[in-house]
Protein backbone atom coordinates (compact mmCIF):
# COMPACT_ATOMS: atom_id res chain seq x y z
CA UNK A 1 0.00 0.00 0.00
CA UNK A 2 1.62 3.51 -1.28
CA UNK A 3 1.63 6.45 1.50
CA UNK A 4 -0.87 7.77 -0.32
CA UNK A 5 -3.17 5.40 -0.05
CA UNK A 6 -2.52 4.45 3.67
CA UNK A 7 -3.26 8.20 4.19
CA UNK A 8 -6.43 8.33 2.10
CA UNK A 9 -7.76 5.45 4.08
CA UNK A 10 -6.36 6.61 7.35
CA UNK A 11 -8.33 9.73 6.89
CA UNK A 12 -11.65 7.79 5.70
CA UNK A 13 -11.50 5.61 8.43
CA UNK A 14 -10.83 8.48 11.03
CA UNK A 15 -13.38 10.93 9.79
CA UNK A 16 -16.15 7.78 9.67
CA UNK A 17 -15.94 7.30 13.63
CA UNK A 18 -15.13 10.85 14.52
CA UNK A 19 -18.35 11.67 12.56
CA UNK A 20 -20.27 8.82 14.30
CA UNK A 21 -18.91 10.09 17.72
CA UNK A 22 -20.08 13.55 17.10
CA UNK A 23 -23.48 13.05 15.67
CA UNK A 24 -24.60 10.01 17.75
CA UNK A 25 -28.19 10.36 17.04
CA UNK A 26 -28.13 9.66 13.71
CA UNK A 27 -25.61 6.48 13.77
CA UNK A 28 -27.82 5.18 16.89
CA UNK A 29 -30.80 5.82 14.82
CA UNK A 30 -29.56 4.63 11.44
CA UNK A 31 -28.52 1.56 13.21
CA UNK A 32 -31.43 0.76 15.21
CA UNK A 33 -33.61 1.03 11.77
CA UNK A 34 -31.63 -1.58 10.23
CA UNK A 35 -31.27 -3.70 13.25
CA UNK A 36 -35.43 -3.29 13.37
CA UNK A 37 -36.17 -3.75 10.07
CA UNK A 38 -33.82 -7.14 9.85
CA UNK A 39 -35.15 -8.33 12.85
CA UNK A 40 -38.93 -7.95 11.15
CA UNK A 41 -37.47 -10.09 7.79
CA UNK A 42 -35.36 -12.46 10.15
CA UNK A 43 -38.56 -13.51 12.09
CA UNK A 44 -40.59 -13.74 8.63
CA UNK A 45 -37.78 -15.81 7.22
CA UNK A 46 -38.04 -17.70 10.74
CA UNK A 47 -41.46 -18.32 10.66
CA UNK A 48 -41.34 -19.37 7.10
CA UNK A 49 -38.96 -22.13 7.46
CA UNK A 50 -40.30 -23.72 11.19
CA UNK A 51 -44.15 -24.01 8.40
CA UNK A 52 -41.61 -25.69 5.67
CA UNK A 53 -40.28 -28.06 7.90
CA UNK A 54 -43.67 -28.63 10.00
CA UNK A 55 -45.27 -29.46 6.41
CA UNK A 56 -42.27 -30.87 5.53
CA UNK A 57 -42.40 -33.62 8.80
CA UNK A 58 -46.16 -33.95 8.43
CA UNK A 59 -45.63 -35.20 4.55
CA UNK A 60 -42.95 -37.93 6.12
CA UNK A 61 -45.63 -39.20 8.14
CA UNK A 62 -48.49 -39.32 6.05
CA UNK A 63 -49.14 -42.49 4.51
CA UNK A 64 -50.39 -44.43 1.24
CA UNK A 65 -52.41 -47.20 3.04
CA UNK A 66 -54.01 -50.17 1.33
CA UNK A 67 -56.46 -52.13 3.47
CA UNK A 68 -56.61 -55.35 3.60
CA UNK A 69 -59.54 -58.32 3.60
CA UNK A 70 -60.00 -60.08 6.25
CA UNK A 71 -60.11 -63.30 3.82
CA UNK A 72 -56.81 -62.06 2.50
CA UNK A 73 -54.08 -65.51 1.86
CA UNK A 74 -50.34 -64.46 2.85
CA UNK A 75 -49.39 -65.39 -1.16
CA UNK A 76 -52.05 -62.86 -2.36
CA UNK A 77 -50.73 -59.80 0.15
CA UNK A 78 -47.43 -60.85 -1.32
CA UNK A 79 -48.74 -60.79 -4.79
CA UNK A 80 -50.55 -57.16 -3.76
CA UNK A 81 -47.25 -56.23 -1.98
CA UNK A 82 -44.94 -56.59 -5.26
CA UNK A 83 -47.41 -54.72 -7.60
CA UNK A 84 -48.11 -51.78 -4.89
CA UNK A 85 -43.77 -51.93 -5.10
CA UNK A 86 -43.62 -52.13 -8.66
CA UNK A 87 -46.14 -48.96 -8.58
CA UNK A 88 -44.34 -47.30 -6.19
CA UNK A 89 -41.11 -47.33 -7.82
CA UNK A 90 -42.63 -46.36 -10.92
CA UNK A 91 -44.76 -43.05 -9.84
CA UNK A 92 -41.94 -42.41 -7.11
CA UNK A 93 -40.92 -38.56 -6.75
CA UNK A 94 -37.14 -39.71 -5.76
CA UNK A 95 -37.93 -37.33 -2.95
CA UNK A 96 -39.26 -39.94 -0.49
CA UNK A 97 -37.25 -40.00 2.67
CA UNK A 98 -37.55 -44.40 2.18
CA UNK A 99 -37.62 -47.19 0.48
CA UNK A 100 -40.32 -48.16 -1.77
CA UNK A 101 -41.27 -51.55 -0.42
CA UNK A 102 -44.96 -51.53 1.49
CA UNK A 103 -44.74 -52.81 4.95
CA UNK A 104 -47.40 -54.83 6.35
CA UNK A 105 -49.18 -53.81 9.46
CA UNK A 106 -51.10 -55.99 11.28
CA UNK A 107 -54.41 -54.86 12.74
CA UNK A 108 -53.55 -55.47 16.30
CA UNK A 109 -50.34 -53.42 15.63
CA UNK A 110 -52.48 -50.92 14.12
CA UNK A 111 -55.10 -50.91 16.68
CA UNK A 112 -51.91 -50.71 19.41
CA UNK A 113 -50.80 -47.45 17.26
CA UNK A 114 -53.84 -45.79 17.97
CA UNK A 115 -54.01 -46.66 21.81
CA UNK A 116 -50.32 -45.51 22.00
CA UNK A 117 -51.38 -42.01 20.50
CA UNK A 118 -54.35 -41.35 22.52
CA UNK A 119 -52.01 -40.96 24.98
CA UNK A 120 -54.27 -41.56 28.75
CA UNK A 121 -57.70 -41.98 26.86
CA UNK A 122 -56.36 -45.25 24.76
CA UNK A 123 -57.47 -47.20 27.75
CA UNK A 124 -61.20 -46.98 25.95
CA UNK A 125 -60.13 -49.31 22.94
CA UNK A 126 -59.27 -51.79 25.37
CA UNK A 127 -62.90 -52.62 25.90
CA UNK A 128 -64.40 -53.23 21.96
CA UNK A 129 -65.58 -56.36 21.43
CA UNK A 130 -63.19 -56.93 18.31
CA UNK A 131 -60.85 -55.17 16.34
CA UNK A 132 -62.38 -52.86 13.80
CA UNK A 133 -59.27 -52.53 12.07
CA UNK A 134 -57.79 -53.86 8.67
CA UNK A 135 -54.83 -55.35 8.32
CA UNK A 136 -52.85 -53.19 6.00
CA UNK A 137 -49.76 -52.61 3.62
CA UNK A 138 -48.71 -49.06 3.54
CA UNK A 139 -45.90 -46.55 1.77
CA UNK A 140 -44.54 -43.38 2.56
CA UNK A 141 -46.84 -40.99 0.72
CA UNK A 142 -43.54 -38.72 0.00
CA UNK A 143 -42.45 -41.76 -1.97
CA UNK A 144 -45.35 -41.57 -4.11
CA UNK A 145 -46.27 -38.67 -7.27
CA UNK A 146 -49.23 -36.31 -6.08
CA UNK A 147 -50.54 -36.63 -10.07
CA UNK A 148 -50.49 -40.28 -10.24
CA UNK A 149 -51.95 -41.05 -6.83
CA UNK A 150 -55.73 -41.21 -8.39
CA UNK A 151 -54.69 -43.74 -11.02
CA UNK A 152 -53.05 -46.02 -8.39
CA UNK A 153 -55.95 -45.99 -5.99
CA UNK A 154 -58.24 -46.71 -9.11
CA UNK A 155 -56.43 -49.87 -10.20
CA UNK A 156 -55.66 -50.93 -6.76
CA UNK A 157 -59.66 -50.73 -5.92
CA UNK A 158 -60.22 -53.80 -8.36
CA UNK A 159 -57.54 -56.02 -6.88
CA UNK A 160 -58.01 -59.27 -4.94
CA UNK A 161 -57.83 -58.55 -1.33
CA UNK A 162 -58.16 -54.84 -1.28
CA UNK A 163 -61.15 -53.89 0.88
CA UNK A 164 -60.09 -49.73 0.57
CA UNK A 165 -57.49 -47.68 0.06
CA UNK A 166 -56.49 -44.77 2.34
CA UNK A 167 -54.46 -42.05 0.75
CA UNK A 168 -53.19 -39.77 3.72
CA UNK A 169 -51.56 -37.65 0.66
CA UNK A 170 -54.96 -36.34 -0.60
CA UNK A 171 -54.49 -34.31 2.80
CA UNK A 172 -51.04 -33.13 2.05
CA UNK A 173 -51.41 -31.73 -1.69
CA UNK A 174 -53.42 -28.19 -0.34
CA UNK A 175 -50.70 -28.23 2.78
CA UNK A 176 -48.16 -27.64 0.01
CA UNK A 177 -50.24 -25.43 -2.17
CA UNK A 178 -50.95 -23.51 1.01
CA UNK A 179 -47.15 -23.87 1.60
CA UNK A 180 -46.28 -22.17 -1.75
CA UNK A 181 -49.37 -19.62 -1.66
CA UNK A 182 -47.78 -18.73 1.67
CA UNK A 183 -44.16 -18.87 0.11
CA UNK A 184 -44.93 -16.16 -2.25
CA UNK A 185 -46.49 -14.10 0.06
CA UNK A 186 -43.35 -14.28 2.35
CA UNK A 187 -41.79 -13.25 -0.42
CA UNK A 188 -43.81 -10.27 -1.86
CA UNK A 189 -43.75 -9.17 2.31
CA UNK A 190 -39.63 -9.52 2.14
CA UNK A 191 -39.40 -7.39 -0.67
CA UNK A 192 -41.81 -5.21 0.22
CA UNK A 193 -40.20 -5.02 3.97
CA UNK A 194 -36.80 -4.91 2.23
CA UNK A 195 -38.09 -1.72 0.25
CA UNK A 196 -39.43 0.09 3.44
CA UNK A 197 -36.39 -0.23 4.92
CA UNK A 198 -33.79 1.28 1.80
CA UNK A 199 -36.20 3.94 2.07
CA UNK A 200 -36.51 4.38 5.78
CA UNK A 201 -32.51 3.89 6.05
CA UNK A 202 -31.75 5.91 3.43
CA UNK A 203 -34.49 8.87 4.25
CA UNK A 204 -32.28 8.21 8.21
CA UNK A 205 -28.77 8.79 6.31
CA UNK A 206 -30.10 11.47 4.38
CA UNK A 207 -30.61 13.51 7.39
CA UNK A 208 -27.66 12.85 9.09
CA UNK A 209 -25.98 14.07 5.84
CA UNK A 210 -28.57 17.13 5.75
CA UNK A 211 -26.91 18.33 8.86
CA UNK A 212 -23.22 17.69 7.72
CA UNK A 213 -23.16 19.58 4.17
CA UNK A 214 -21.58 22.23 5.13
CA UNK A 215 -18.91 19.93 5.65
CA UNK A 216 -19.55 18.57 2.50
CA UNK A 217 -19.32 22.29 1.15
CA UNK A 218 -16.16 23.14 2.58
CA UNK A 219 -13.94 19.66 1.37
CA UNK A 220 -15.37 20.31 -1.90
CA UNK A 221 -13.92 24.01 -1.64
CA UNK A 222 -10.56 23.07 -0.47
CA UNK A 223 -10.59 20.62 -3.32
CA UNK A 224 -11.67 17.20 -1.98
CA UNK A 225 -12.97 14.81 -5.18
CA UNK A 226 -16.53 13.43 -4.94
CA UNK A 227 -14.72 9.86 -3.95
CA UNK A 228 -12.65 11.44 -1.32
CA UNK A 229 -15.87 13.31 0.13
CA UNK A 230 -18.01 10.19 -0.46
CA UNK A 231 -15.99 7.45 1.02
CA UNK A 232 -16.22 8.24 5.12
CA UNK A 233 -20.31 8.52 4.88
CA UNK A 234 -20.32 5.18 2.83
CA UNK A 235 -17.57 3.98 5.60
CA UNK A 236 -20.32 4.90 8.60
CA UNK A 237 -22.93 3.71 6.57
CA UNK A 238 -21.28 0.38 6.58
CA UNK A 239 -20.56 0.76 10.01
CA UNK A 240 -24.05 1.36 11.20
CA UNK A 241 -25.51 -1.41 8.68
CA UNK A 242 -23.16 -4.03 10.47
CA UNK A 243 -23.56 -3.23 13.59
CA UNK A 244 -27.49 -3.13 12.66
CA UNK A 245 -27.43 -6.60 11.03
CA UNK A 246 -25.03 -8.05 13.88
CA UNK A 247 -28.13 -6.44 16.78
CA UNK A 248 -30.44 -8.19 14.58
CA UNK A 249 -28.93 -11.58 14.66
CA UNK A 250 -28.38 -11.09 18.11
CA UNK A 251 -32.15 -10.09 18.95
CA UNK A 252 -33.26 -13.09 17.01
CA UNK A 253 -31.45 -15.86 18.48
CA UNK A 254 -31.60 -14.66 21.87
CA UNK A 255 -36.01 -14.23 21.23
CA UNK A 256 -35.80 -17.53 19.59
CA UNK A 257 -33.86 -18.75 22.73
CA UNK A 258 -36.16 -17.62 25.05
CA UNK A 259 -39.61 -18.13 23.32
CA UNK A 260 -39.13 -21.41 21.40
CA UNK A 261 -39.20 -23.65 24.59
CA UNK A 262 -42.23 -22.07 25.82
CA UNK A 263 -43.75 -22.36 22.41
CA UNK A 264 -42.75 -26.01 22.43
CA UNK A 265 -44.08 -26.03 26.02
CA UNK A 266 -47.69 -25.27 24.80
CA UNK A 267 -47.42 -27.07 21.40
CA UNK A 268 -45.55 -30.27 21.92
CA UNK A 269 -45.49 -31.08 18.00
CA UNK A 270 -43.57 -28.14 17.77
CA UNK A 271 -40.21 -29.78 19.57
CA UNK A 272 -39.88 -32.29 16.88
CA UNK A 273 -39.33 -29.35 13.87
CA UNK A 274 -35.89 -29.94 14.70
CA UNK A 275 -32.99 -27.96 14.09
CA UNK A 276 -32.93 -23.96 15.32
CA UNK A 277 -34.47 -22.20 12.41
CA UNK A 278 -31.27 -19.17 12.99
CA UNK A 279 -27.92 -21.10 13.19
CA UNK A 280 -25.84 -18.89 14.57
CA UNK A 281 -22.92 -18.60 12.10
CA UNK A 282 -25.54 -17.92 9.27
CA UNK A 283 -27.04 -15.31 10.92
CA UNK A 284 -23.96 -13.56 11.72
CA UNK A 285 -22.65 -13.70 8.48
CA UNK A 286 -26.33 -13.30 6.62
CA UNK A 287 -27.62 -10.37 9.35
CA UNK A 288 -24.10 -8.60 9.17
CA UNK A 289 -23.77 -8.87 5.76
CA UNK A 290 -26.84 -7.59 4.58
CA UNK A 291 -26.89 -4.89 7.08
CA UNK A 292 -23.85 -3.47 5.97
CA UNK A 293 -24.75 -3.65 2.12
CA UNK A 294 -28.16 -1.66 3.03
CA UNK A 295 -26.54 0.80 5.16
CA UNK A 296 -23.68 1.51 2.63
CA UNK A 297 -26.31 1.63 0.04
CA UNK A 298 -28.45 4.16 1.75
CA UNK A 299 -25.45 6.42 2.28
CA UNK A 300 -24.33 5.81 -1.03
CA UNK A 301 -27.89 7.02 -2.28
CA UNK A 302 -28.14 10.17 0.29
CA UNK A 303 -24.40 11.83 0.10
CA UNK A 304 -24.48 11.90 -3.53
CA UNK A 305 -27.42 14.32 -3.60
CA UNK A 306 -25.26 17.05 -1.71
CA UNK A 307 -21.76 16.59 -4.04
CA UNK A 308 -22.74 18.97 -6.04
CA UNK A 309 -20.92 22.10 -4.98
CA UNK B 1 -2.86 34.32 -14.48
CA UNK B 2 -6.09 34.85 -14.33
CA UNK B 3 -7.94 36.09 -17.61
CA UNK B 4 -11.60 36.99 -18.31
CA UNK B 5 -12.82 37.44 -22.58
CA UNK B 6 -15.98 39.09 -22.59
CA UNK B 7 -17.28 36.73 -20.19
CA UNK B 8 -21.13 37.02 -19.54
CA UNK B 9 -23.04 35.35 -16.47
CA UNK B 10 -26.82 35.67 -15.62
CA UNK B 11 -29.54 34.16 -13.03
CA UNK B 12 -32.52 34.16 -14.31
CA UNK B 13 -32.45 36.39 -16.91
CA UNK B 14 -30.91 38.48 -14.78
CA UNK B 15 -27.41 39.66 -15.54
CA UNK B 16 -24.96 39.29 -12.96
CA UNK B 17 -21.91 39.56 -15.43
CA UNK B 18 -21.86 41.23 -18.99
CA UNK B 19 -19.09 41.05 -21.31
CA UNK B 20 -16.52 41.28 -18.43
CA UNK B 21 -12.75 41.01 -19.53
CA UNK B 22 -9.85 41.24 -17.04
CA UNK B 23 -6.55 40.38 -17.20
CA UNK B 24 -4.64 39.87 -13.22
CA UNK B 25 -1.27 38.49 -13.80
CA UNK B 26 0.62 36.61 -11.61
CA UNK B 27 1.73 37.65 -8.11
CA UNK B 28 -0.36 41.07 -8.25
CA UNK B 29 -2.84 41.78 -5.33
CA UNK B 30 -5.82 42.99 -6.49
CA UNK B 31 -9.13 44.62 -4.80
CA UNK B 32 -12.33 43.69 -6.61
CA UNK B 33 -14.83 46.62 -5.94
CA UNK B 34 -18.09 48.02 -6.37
CA UNK B 35 -21.50 48.00 -5.14
CA UNK B 36 -23.98 45.46 -3.93
CA UNK B 37 -24.74 43.53 -6.81
CA UNK B 38 -21.82 44.57 -9.10
CA UNK B 39 -20.98 41.15 -9.73
CA UNK B 40 -18.17 40.43 -7.13
CA UNK B 41 -19.07 37.41 -5.44
CA UNK B 42 -19.79 36.27 -8.95
CA UNK B 43 -16.29 36.99 -10.41
CA UNK B 44 -14.54 34.66 -7.49
CA UNK B 45 -16.79 32.11 -8.04
CA UNK B 46 -16.14 31.56 -11.86
CA UNK B 47 -12.64 31.43 -10.94
CA UNK B 48 -12.89 28.56 -8.82
CA UNK B 49 -15.50 26.81 -11.00
CA UNK B 50 -18.67 27.22 -8.21
CA UNK B 51 -20.47 28.58 -10.98
CA UNK B 52 -20.39 28.63 -15.22
CA UNK B 53 -20.11 31.47 -17.50
CA UNK B 54 -23.25 30.76 -20.41
CA UNK B 55 -20.33 32.79 -22.69
CA UNK B 56 -17.00 34.30 -23.22
CA UNK B 57 -13.70 32.54 -22.15
CA UNK B 58 -11.63 32.20 -18.75
CA UNK B 59 -7.94 31.35 -18.31
CA UNK B 60 -6.81 30.57 -14.81
CA UNK B 61 -3.14 29.63 -14.89
CA UNK B 62 -3.24 29.25 -18.50
CA UNK B 63 -5.81 26.57 -18.60
CA UNK B 64 -9.43 27.63 -20.24
CA UNK B 65 -11.90 27.04 -17.01
CA UNK B 66 -15.11 27.26 -18.93
CA UNK B 67 -14.14 24.12 -20.60
CA UNK B 68 -12.68 22.07 -17.42
CA UNK B 69 -14.53 18.58 -17.04
CA UNK B 70 -16.33 18.30 -13.46
CA UNK B 71 -14.14 15.49 -12.50
CA UNK B 72 -10.62 18.11 -13.04
CA UNK B 73 -12.37 20.91 -11.16
CA UNK B 74 -11.03 19.52 -7.70
CA UNK B 75 -7.63 19.43 -9.23
CA UNK B 76 -8.24 23.35 -9.99
CA UNK B 77 -9.50 24.24 -6.32
CA UNK B 78 -6.07 22.78 -4.92
CA UNK B 79 -4.33 25.92 -6.22
CA UNK B 80 -6.97 28.10 -5.39
CA UNK B 81 -7.36 28.68 -1.72
CA UNK B 82 -10.77 30.17 -0.83
CA UNK B 83 -11.95 32.63 1.97
CA UNK B 84 -15.23 34.02 3.02
CA UNK B 85 -17.08 36.55 5.15
CA UNK B 86 -18.49 34.22 7.06
CA UNK B 87 -15.45 31.79 7.40
CA UNK B 88 -17.22 28.23 6.62
CA UNK B 89 -15.15 27.23 9.62
CA UNK B 90 -16.35 23.15 10.83
CA UNK B 91 -17.92 23.94 13.98
CA UNK B 92 -17.55 20.69 15.34
CA UNK B 93 -13.77 19.98 13.74
CA UNK B 94 -10.30 21.89 15.89
CA UNK B 95 -9.12 24.50 14.27
CA UNK B 96 -5.95 22.00 13.67
CA UNK B 97 -8.40 19.97 12.05
CA UNK B 98 -9.95 22.55 10.10
CA UNK B 99 -6.50 23.82 8.51
CA UNK B 100 -6.13 20.42 7.98
CA UNK B 101 -8.31 19.54 6.00
CA UNK B 102 -6.83 21.75 2.53
CA UNK B 103 -3.79 19.50 3.22
CA UNK B 104 -5.94 15.60 3.71
CA UNK B 105 -7.65 16.14 0.34
CA UNK B 106 -3.86 15.86 -0.93
CA UNK B 107 -3.70 12.55 0.40
CA UNK B 108 -0.11 13.69 2.20
CA UNK B 109 1.46 11.89 5.24
CA UNK B 110 0.27 12.03 8.62
CA UNK B 111 3.26 13.49 9.75
CA UNK B 112 3.71 16.21 6.95
CA UNK B 113 0.05 17.43 7.66
CA UNK B 114 0.36 18.12 11.12
CA UNK B 115 4.27 19.71 10.34
CA UNK B 116 2.25 22.26 7.81
CA UNK B 117 -0.43 22.77 9.83
CA UNK B 118 1.52 24.16 13.01
CA UNK B 119 3.76 26.20 10.82
CA UNK B 120 1.08 27.80 9.59
CA UNK B 121 -0.82 28.14 12.50
CA UNK B 122 2.18 29.86 13.95
CA UNK B 123 2.20 32.12 10.61
CA UNK B 124 -0.60 33.76 11.63
CA UNK B 125 -0.41 33.64 15.23
CA UNK B 126 -2.82 30.95 16.41
CA UNK B 127 -0.55 28.12 17.26
CA UNK B 128 -1.87 28.26 20.83
CA UNK B 129 -5.60 27.41 19.35
CA UNK B 130 -4.98 24.17 17.49
CA UNK B 131 -7.14 22.40 19.68
CA UNK B 132 -10.09 25.08 20.06
CA UNK B 133 -13.26 24.40 18.21
CA UNK B 134 -14.11 27.20 16.08
CA UNK B 135 -17.56 28.75 18.13
CA UNK B 136 -14.87 29.55 20.90
CA UNK B 137 -13.00 31.88 18.53
CA UNK B 138 -13.37 35.27 17.98
CA UNK B 139 -14.47 36.70 14.54
CA UNK B 140 -10.94 37.93 13.86
CA UNK B 141 -9.13 34.43 14.90
CA UNK B 142 -11.98 32.45 12.87
CA UNK B 143 -11.13 34.69 10.00
CA UNK B 144 -7.57 33.76 10.56
CA UNK B 145 -8.04 30.04 10.84
CA UNK B 146 -10.18 30.44 7.16
CA UNK B 147 -6.90 31.92 5.87
CA UNK B 148 -4.53 29.06 7.46
CA UNK B 149 -6.55 26.81 5.66
CA UNK B 150 -6.52 28.88 2.32
CA UNK B 151 -3.06 29.24 2.25
CA UNK B 152 -2.03 26.13 4.00
CA UNK B 153 -1.50 24.13 0.44
CA UNK B 154 0.52 27.24 -0.93
CA UNK B 155 -1.89 27.96 -3.65
CA UNK B 156 -1.08 30.24 -6.42
CA UNK B 157 -4.35 31.75 -6.31
CA UNK B 158 -5.83 33.79 -2.93
CA UNK B 159 -9.18 34.67 -3.41
CA UNK B 160 -11.00 36.21 -0.45
CA UNK B 161 -14.88 37.64 -0.70
CA UNK B 162 -15.53 39.90 2.01
CA UNK B 163 -13.18 38.54 4.69
CA UNK B 164 -13.07 42.08 6.78
CA UNK B 165 -17.15 42.42 6.50
CA UNK B 166 -17.38 40.87 10.08
CA UNK B 167 -14.86 42.55 11.57
CA UNK B 168 -13.78 45.69 13.25
CA UNK B 169 -11.54 48.06 12.07
CA UNK B 170 -8.34 46.48 14.09
CA UNK B 171 -8.74 42.84 13.00
CA UNK B 172 -9.33 44.48 9.44
CA UNK B 173 -5.79 45.25 9.51
CA UNK B 174 -4.52 41.96 10.64
CA UNK B 175 -6.71 40.37 8.40
CA UNK B 176 -5.06 42.45 5.56
CA UNK B 177 -1.82 42.20 6.31
CA UNK B 178 -2.03 38.60 6.44
CA UNK B 179 -2.95 38.36 2.96
CA UNK B 180 -0.42 41.02 1.86
CA UNK B 181 2.19 38.33 3.54
CA UNK B 182 0.85 35.78 1.25
CA UNK B 183 1.12 38.00 -1.48
CA UNK B 184 4.69 38.90 -0.72
CA UNK B 185 5.46 34.99 -0.81
CA UNK B 186 4.34 35.08 -4.81
CA UNK B 187 0.67 34.02 -4.22
CA UNK B 188 -1.44 36.45 -6.80
CA UNK B 189 -4.61 37.58 -4.37
CA UNK B 190 -7.78 39.24 -5.15
CA UNK B 191 -10.11 40.76 -2.41
CA UNK B 192 -13.38 41.14 -3.00
CA UNK B 193 -14.59 43.97 -1.07
CA UNK B 194 -16.84 47.30 -0.62
CA UNK B 195 -15.56 48.25 2.54
CA UNK B 196 -13.83 51.61 1.43
CA UNK B 197 -11.57 51.74 4.44
CA UNK B 198 -9.55 48.84 3.33
CA UNK B 199 -9.58 50.02 -0.01
CA UNK B 200 -7.71 53.57 1.23
CA UNK B 201 -5.32 51.92 3.93
CA UNK B 202 -3.71 49.83 0.98
CA UNK B 203 -3.09 51.23 -2.22
CA UNK B 204 -3.65 48.49 -4.83
CA UNK B 205 -4.86 48.02 -7.54
CA UNK B 206 -8.76 48.22 -8.11
CA UNK B 207 -10.87 46.83 -10.19
CA UNK B 208 -14.44 48.54 -9.91
CA UNK B 209 -17.59 46.55 -11.36
CA UNK B 210 -20.45 48.39 -11.70
CA UNK B 211 -24.00 46.58 -13.35
CA UNK B 212 -21.81 43.30 -13.97
CA UNK B 213 -19.32 45.50 -16.16
CA UNK B 214 -15.43 46.36 -15.42
CA UNK B 215 -16.67 50.45 -14.83
CA UNK B 216 -12.99 51.43 -13.63
CA UNK B 217 -9.41 49.96 -13.31
CA UNK B 218 -7.27 51.75 -11.40
CA UNK B 219 -3.43 51.07 -11.05
CA UNK B 220 -1.48 50.74 -7.54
Amino acid sequence: MTGTWRSRLSYVVRRALQAMVQGPFGAVTITLTIALALSAVGALLGAGELLRRGVDLWGRDLTFSVLLTDDCSEADRGALSRKLALAASETGTGTGPRSTEPRFVSKADALRAMRAGFGDVGAVLDDLPQNPLRDALQVPAANLAGGRLGELRHVLAGQACVADVDDDAQWLAPALRLLAALRVALGGLFALLAAVTLVLVSNTAQLAIYARRDEIGVLKLVGATDAFVRWPFLLEGLIEGLLGGAFAGVLLTVGFAALWPRAVGAVPPLGSLGLHPFPLVRVALGFTGTGALLGFAASGFSVGRFLRV
Amino acid sequence: MIQFFHVHKTYRNQPALADLSIDIGKGEFVFLTGPSGAGKSTLLKLIFCAERAQRGQILVSGRNITKIRESAIPYLRRNIGVVFQDFKLLPNATVGQNVALALEVLALPRSDIQRRVRSMLKAVGLEHKADALPPRLSGGEQQRVAIARALVNDPAILLADEPTGNLDAALTLDILQLLSDANARGTTVVVATHDQAVLTHRPRRRLVLGSGRLAEDHGA
